[in-house]
């Protein structure tokens, strides 16, 4: 009982040493917390994310600024509830001006903290374009679930589809959205079979055979790691060409390699130097909503530097809703009456490791 | 300041369910995995309820409550037919079975979008919509269990649980009908993990299925072994001690590349370490 009171005080004492580094700057700090999947099956994403978020510091921290920018990274394990702690802990320890996070689950959870504590909350997510608004001081960066939409009909119809398997997996709005997307397929003339599986489902051997069975040469997925690269490897498996597999959220898998060919509608991941520099000098190997990260953290740093107090939040908010409309990263960005700053989705597969949009 | 309330806040709700399951685990010796589910309906119901349809949090909570009672007296009646092992997979498949209501009942749970906007309780006009006041009244719900745990410790049908747990057959042999014992604990239980989860539900305001997985049940069993199994003191710190130490970590100072990593890593060894020099829990008056 005493070695175990020993380790454990160690562990408290440790913590409460003051790990804070000395300041070195001259310039006033403004602190980023930003609230990510960095562990388990959505670390691909949550590394992208980050990647994004300190490449936009890096970049403005080139020019002469006010401030000096710094971003502090807390892991949510991409769960919505494990977001609020996180934000307490950087709202009330490191004293962080601005918070951001990724899917509309976890900005839903920050929003009212952010609001009561006076602060800006950013989300980067895919959104409806009419969804309700989180809070008057949350701004979310995506594409719509209406440009996802239109894209893919499109993209479908040039390709002659007649017969399409869609598989997504019960997690946000992958499943969620497939109804509708379902009815404006079967408008155009499509048949659609719709199955939505568990999170932890890992076999999809069976329902991949029975639509090969009935039919169905082409697949179209909706998924988030770890599925969306075990649901390829096993369509692999069952011969099925990536030129007939399509699908949305692909860029969320690990395994790159996997989605050579396959044709899939995407956030706009940025130009392609900016895919380089993340794949190179961030190692990372799946630039998904990194180009939404950089473009949130770019208006957050405008936004400060144009403020005359950084800790007015009005005036913070006054600018991002006046400065949101803009040429984005990510292409042309329109902010909603709800706080939506809606990005332009793309078509595109990957060529090489490399995401490389497609002119439809 | 305002992050030690919110770590109090939810220290209060892991309090509740470490509580109310350790009557179940420690006092009967049944070793249950479904207090997942329960905490869900409890929070899911005070979700929909104030939502959409216009209750105020008490009376949801209440729903919730019954709502748990119903379900947790059925179950409760096909669980005391097993022991053991049998018993934690049976509880442990109901746990399953209400996620997956949770997540694919879209029309009610709204599956995985969640609900959003769940208010906060309010007494005579008084809302509780500061953080401090919130705690205070999750605070006072956690003195309520562990009062109402020390009392069926102590009461006669306490001693009959702990007869039962320490060999049913004598307890049966003894005229005590256990069937109707382990029920009756069962759905106590079940109705304050729905306390619990409604607490949850309004103080998060944002609900979505993955709080309420299969993992959950086994966090909260975890709280409970490290506590001590059969002790209310246990439980709260059982509570207390999984709540901070991941939250403690967070301060370690370790370098952002790998810090959420390191954290995690540390956290399971020091389970283990704990565990390898104290099986009984650092409270415990029993063992599984």
């Amino acid at each position: 009982m005493k070695k175990l009171i020993l380790i454990l005080g160690c562990v408290l004492a440790l913590a409460a040493c003051d790990n804070k580094k000395e300041e070195t700057q001259e310039k006033p700090v403004v602190k980023i917390g930003a609230i990510l999947p960095l562990t388990g099956g959505g670390a691909v994403l949550g590394a992208s994310l980050k990647a994004g978020t300190l490449a936009a510091i890096e970049d403005k921290e080139k020019k002469n600024l006010k401030y000096h920018y710094e971003a502090i990274f807390e892991d949510n394990q991409q769960q919505p509830a494990k977001s609020a702690t996180a934000a307490n802990k950087l709202i009330a320890s490191d004293k962080v001006n601005v918070l951001l996070t990724f899917t509309t689950g976890s900005g839903r959870v920050i929003a009212p903290i952010a609001q009561n504590a006076g602060l800006l909350n950013l989300v980067a997510t895919l959104e409806d374009e009419n969804a309700e608004p989180m809070g008057q001081t949350t701004f979310w960066q995506g594409p719509t679930l209406q440009s996802y939409q239109r894209i893919l009909i499109n993209a479908l119809k040039k390709r002659g589809v007649k017969k399409l398997a869609l598989l997504a997996a019960h997690v946000g709005v992958a499943c969620a959205g497939t109804e509708h997307l379902t009815k404006l397929l079967a408008k155009k003339g499509m048949d659609v079979q719709v199955e939505c599986f568990n999170p932890s489902d890992r076999d999809f051997r069976l329902p991949i055979q029975k639509y090969v069975k009935e039919g169905y040469e082409y697949f179209y997925l909706q998924f988030f790691p770890p599925q969306t690269d075990i649901v390829v490897r096993q369509l692999y498996e069952q011969n099925i060409l990536p030129q007939h597999i399509f699908g949305s959220g692909i860029d969320t898998g690990a395994d790159i390699s996997l989605f050579e060919n396959i044709n899939h509608v995407g956030g706009n991941s940025g130009t392609p130097e900016f895919i380089d520099r993340l794949m190179n000098e961030y190692h990372i190997d799946n630039v998904y909503m990194a180009a939404s990260a950089y473009d949130l953290v770019s208006l957050a740093v405008d936004a400060f530097e144009n403020a005359e107090d950084i800790k007015n939040i009005d005036e913070i908010t006054a600018y991002i809703k006046e400065h949101a409309t803009r040429k984005c990263l990510s292409g042309e960005c329109k902010l909603f009456p709800n706080g939506f700053i809606a990005n332009e989705a793309e078509w595109r597969t990957y060529i090489n490791g490399k995401p490389i949009p497609l002119k439809e | 300041m305002e992050y030690f309330i919110n770590i109090g806040i939810l220290f209060c709700i892991y309090a509740m369910l470490a509580l109310s399951l350790n009557m179940v685990v420690g006092l009967s010796g049944l070793v249950s995995l479904a207090h997942a589910a329960f905490y869900g309906i409890g929070a899911y119901a005070v979700a929909i309820l104030m939502t959409a349809q216009g209750f105020n949090f008490w009376g949801a909570m209440c729903v919730g409550m019954l709502l748990n009672g119903i379900t947790a007296f059925i179950v409760g009646k096909i669980l005391s037919k097993f022991k053991g092992d049998y018993y934690a997979i049976v509880s442990a498949g109901l746990s399953v079975i209400v996620f997956s209501v949770l997540l694919n009942f879209k029309s009610l749970t709204k599956g995985p979008l969640g609900i959003y906007g769940i208010g906060k309780p309010a007494i005579a006009g008084f809302h509780f919509y500061s953080s401090a006041s919130f705690l205070a009244l999750a605070f006072l719900f956690v003195v309520l269990f562990y009062a109402l745990f020390v009392l069926i410790d102590k009461s006669s049908f306490g001693r009959a649980l702990k007869s039962l747990r320490e060999d049913e057959v004598l307890t049966v042999s003894l005229g005590y009908k256990t069937t109707k014992y382990k029920s009756l604990i069962f759905t106590l239980s079940a109705i304050m993990a729905g306390v619990a989860g409604s607490f949850f539900a309004s103080y998060i305001a944002f609900i979505d299925p993955t709080s309420f997985q299969l993992a959950e049940g086994i966090f909260f069993f975890t709280m409970i072994t490290v506590g001590g199994l059969s002790s209310a003191f246990g439980s709260v710190v059982g509570a207390a001690l999984l709540l901070t130490l991941p939250e403690a970590l967070r301060f370690l100072g370790l370098p952002y590349e790998t810090a959420a990593q390191l954290q995690q890593l540390i956290y399971g060894a020091l389970l283990v370490l704990m565990m390898a020099f104290r099986p009984q829990g650092l409270f415990g008056k029993f063992r599984v």
